[in-house]
């Protein structure tokens, strides 16, 4: 057949028989749009918010717990550093991410900026490592926050390091991945055994071991530090210090005149002769000297905003907060070592720090604070030995692919490690939500069932009343197979543009359904807050799904217009 | 193009015979009529010669060919290239313009472009005399100028065998001689033509003439040039 003529000709057939096809397509597009609809929030409900909170290829372990008849559990092993290179050995496993909840007791305060008053809370860490949130944090700073050239040519993002993200040909990586870092804070101790493995305690401090100095670095006074030459090749809250050995990066050293002031409500963050930016962290209450350092950067749940918005603001006539945005950046103060409900540590070993909130991740505590790894594992050491800060509490596996997790979890258990209660209900909000999917998506489909029924009669009418000009297209020279596809290339049009069509009526459907959610939950979610994915799959699937229901629709009216017996028919119009 | 007919014989379901073990040759450049009453035949034996009726006894073979062993592709394709259909309803298309039914053929041809089929169709429309209705259409049309767009559409992939079944059996007189007129100019061309028809006018005008009655041949006659 020739192509251009077969075109015109299914056009010309459209045009003439198009307030039937209409009425066809009609049914297609609205299963169409159903099914984009259903598809592009089951994806959205699992990539945006269940994936959020259980990405699918990252599943927490922790020790399995025996419970021993009502006197208390008992734990059967530990995770350790063996047991975290054994993890990483299996099969499929692309990272593993230890976590470490705090063994010290703890109180913040702040929160002046937003609340309007001071809030005083008993406060709990945790510490994640940073590579685990390193994608959360960026994808979340890509609508918000700056970034920076790393300066690396790149073609897509593979050619970045972890954390990069090839733009305009360059690998850039976003600012606030960078500020959720281990800081290197002063830790103070009495004793080697207070500080973690690679450290000791010289001068009431923990300080870098020199047996572990690298090329870069140089051992002062049993203390190993990095070299430099200037100020700018050292952190903010250091300073290039010569000595005999060369020079150094060393914290600078300030003082505080008054120890309570590191008590009031707001302290400075800037203070001299610490750097902007930086504050004067003294090594106890009731010392007065101690060094510059940074906030440190800590991580707060989603959550702890929900619970905020919902309960806390109605119950204390608060202001409502819009989004995780309006928090990051928020400062407050913490007290290591005493505590609203167990008895206080020695004041030696209490001390304040400030910190501040650098984003939001599900990964972090659901009630509490959750920090760098290795700060929590510093201050682990510091009250409860060296012995508890090599013992982790949970671990996040990444595999790489999201099958292999059955596989993974039969290796762990004979590691004896379980999937974390979280993890659990994971497994069963991906099974309700797969039932929903297959629900919704039974229901598209039944709509499309009933309209490829519909293209069937419409087709079967189009068949009879076209019999004699598909007799006397057979009488020259149409193949059987000319015939059929004629049809069936009519069928697929109004399929495709019924599929369209009715993907598009999705899509307004899902913006009517954002902009209804936005404006009936009371201003508290953010503008940026969408449940769908219309990606190129779902807009595939809905229009490929139309296709096939108008294809199936035209298939058997296609085979009776190519049976078309042209003798009989033109006999029979010859009269 | 050489049709050989052996031993054709068609029954219709209750057994109505059709055709009873007609012999004919067709050769190139023939000038052919039919004659007979209504139900001798003539038109089963065109739609069986044209490909459009294969269920036979008998042999029916063109340039050696057995047509009911042809696929329905080389069938088809013998209705496109070899063959032209000239009927007496003229079985136009009523929403196409004269050029769209004069092309037809076209659209099941592959090889052909677009503005070489609009050239062809003007070509055969000026053949028949109506290139300037070209952007017509048929319902604005004459019995006498839609079956001269019949027969335009019949030539428009210049057949080697044209067969026409009663093509002036709706026409007057005058417009039949001006049908007949292009008939002749196309076996003049070289285009066999079989005609079946009542007119004996017609018959006249052929180069053989062919009696069927109750589907059998009854006669031959040869006549000379007209």
């Amino acid at each position: 057949m020739n192509f251009a003529g077969f075109r015109r000709q299914v056009i010309k057939n459209i045009t003439r028989s198009k307030y039937r096809l209409v009425s066809g397509a009609f049914g297609l597009a609205l299963g169409s749009a159903t099914l984009s609809f259903f598809l592009a929030l089951s994806l959205g409900v699992r990539d945006k918010v269940l994936g959020r909170i259980y990405p699918s290829n990252q599943i927490e372990f922790e020790v399995e717990k025996v419970p021993l008849f009502g006197l208390g559990i008992r734990v059967l092993k530990r995770i350790d550093e063996p047991v975290l290179n054994a993890i990483k050995s299996l099969e499929g496993v692309r990272g593993v991410y230890p976590k470490q909840a705090s063994k010290f007791p703890a109180k913040l305060w702040g929160g002046r900026e937003i609340f309007g008053y001071r809030a005083n809370l008993e406060a709990f860490f945790d510490g994640i490592q940073e590579d685990l949130v390193l994608d959360e944090l960026r994808s979340e700073e890509e609508t918000s926050l700056g970034q920076e050239n790393l300066q690396i040519p790149c073609s897509n993002d593979s050619d970045c390091p972890r954390g990069g993200k090839c733009k305009d040909a360059f690998c850039v990586r976003y600012t606030y991945y960078d500020k959720f870092r281990n800081l290197d804070i002063t830790i103070p101790c009495l004793k080697d055994s207070d500080c973690v493995e690679g450290e000791r305690c010289i001068n009431q401090r923990c300080v870098r071991d020199c047996r572990n100095c690298g090329s870069n670095e140089v051992c002062i006074k049993g203390e190993c530090l990095r070299r430099c030459e200037h100020a700018s090749d050292c952190a903010r809250f250091q300073e290039c210090k010569s000595f005999p050995q060369g020079s150094a990066c060393v914290p600078i050293a300030c003082s505080i005149r008054d120890p309570a002031a590191q008590f009031s409500d707001e302290p400075p963050i800037s203070s001299p002769p610490c750097p902007s930016g930086t504050y004067c962290a003294v090594l106890s209450v009731l010392s007065k000297e101690g060094f510059c350092e940074e906030p440190i950067p800590v991580l707060l749940s989603p959550f702890i905003l929900d619970v905020y918005n919902s309960v806390a603001a109605t119950a204390y006539g608060l202001p409502r907060l819009s989004g995780p945005e309006v928090g990051i950046g928020l400062s407050f103060s913490i007290l290591f070592g005493e505590s609203y409900f167990v008895e206080d540590e020695s004041a030696f070993k209490r001390f304040v720090k400030r910190a501040r909130v650098v984003g939001f991740s599900s990964k972090a505590l659901d009630f509490g604070v959750t920090m760098p790894l290795k700060v929590v594992q510093r201050l682990n050491a510091f009250y409860r030995g060296k012995e508890s800060a090599e013992e982790f509490t949970s671990v996040v596996v990444e595999t790489t692919k999201a099958d292999v997790v059955p596989k993974l979890i039969q290796d762990l258990k004979v590691l004896g490690l379980v999937p974390t209660a979280k993890s659990e209900e994971r497994k069963k909000a991906m099974a309700a939500l797969a039932v929903l999917t297959v629900v919704f998506i039974a229901l598209s489909v039944f709509i499309l069932v009933i309209s490829s029924l519909n293209i069937f009669h419409t087709f079967m009418t189009l068949v009879h009343e076209r019999r004699h000009e598909i007799a006397i297209y057979r009488a020259v020279g149409a193949t059987l197979l000319d015939i059929k596809g004629l049809l069936l290339a009519e069928a697929g049009a109004v399929g495709l543009m019924g599929g369209a069509f009715g993907v598009f009526v999705g899509f307004l459907l899902s913006r009517l359904f954002i902009f209804a959610i936005q404006n009936t939950i009371d201003g508290t979610l953010s503008q940026s807050f969408d449940v769908f994915v219309f990606d190129f799959l779902v807009v595939s699937v809905g229009i490929l799904a139309s296709l096939l229901f108008a294809l199936l629709g035209a298939l058997l009216p296609s085979s009776v217009a190519a049976k078309t017996d042209p003798v009989k028919v033109l006999a029979q119009s010859q009269g | 193009m050489i049709v050989v007919v052996r031993s054709l014989t068609k029954v219709y379901p209750g057994d109505m015979v059709a055709l009873d073990s007609v012999d004919l040759t067709i050769q190139q450049n023939d000038f052919l009529a039919l004659v007979g009453p209504s139900g001798s035949g003539k038109t089963t034996l065109l739609n069986i010669l044209g490909g459009l009726d294969r269920d036979y006894r008998g042999s029916v073979k063109v340039d050696g060919v057995e047509l009911k062993e042809m696929k329905d592709k080389a069938l088809s394709k013998y209705r496109n290239t070899k063959v032209g259909f000239v009927f007496q309803s003229f079985h136009l298309l009523p929403d196409s313009t004269l050029i769209d039914n004069v092309s037809l053929p076209s659209l099941f041809d592959k090889a052909r472009r677009h503005q070489e089929i609009k050239q062809k169709a003007i070509e055969v429309l000026s053949m028949v005399g109506l290139e300037n209705l070209a952007l017509s259409y048929p319902t604005r049309l004459s019995a006498g100028e839609r079956q001269r767009v019949a027969i335009a559409r019949a030539i428009f992939n210049n057949p080697s065998l044209l067969l026409c079944d009663e093509p002036t059996g709706n026409l007057d007189k005058n417009t039949a001689k001006t049908i007949i007129g292009i008939f002749e100019r196309l076996n003049e061309d070289g285009v066999a033509l079989v005609i079946a028809t009542h007119s004996e006018f017609v018959a006249q005008r052929a180069k053989r003439v062919v009696y069927l009655e109750k589907g059998k041949v009854i006669g031959e006659e040869k006549r000379g040039e007209p």
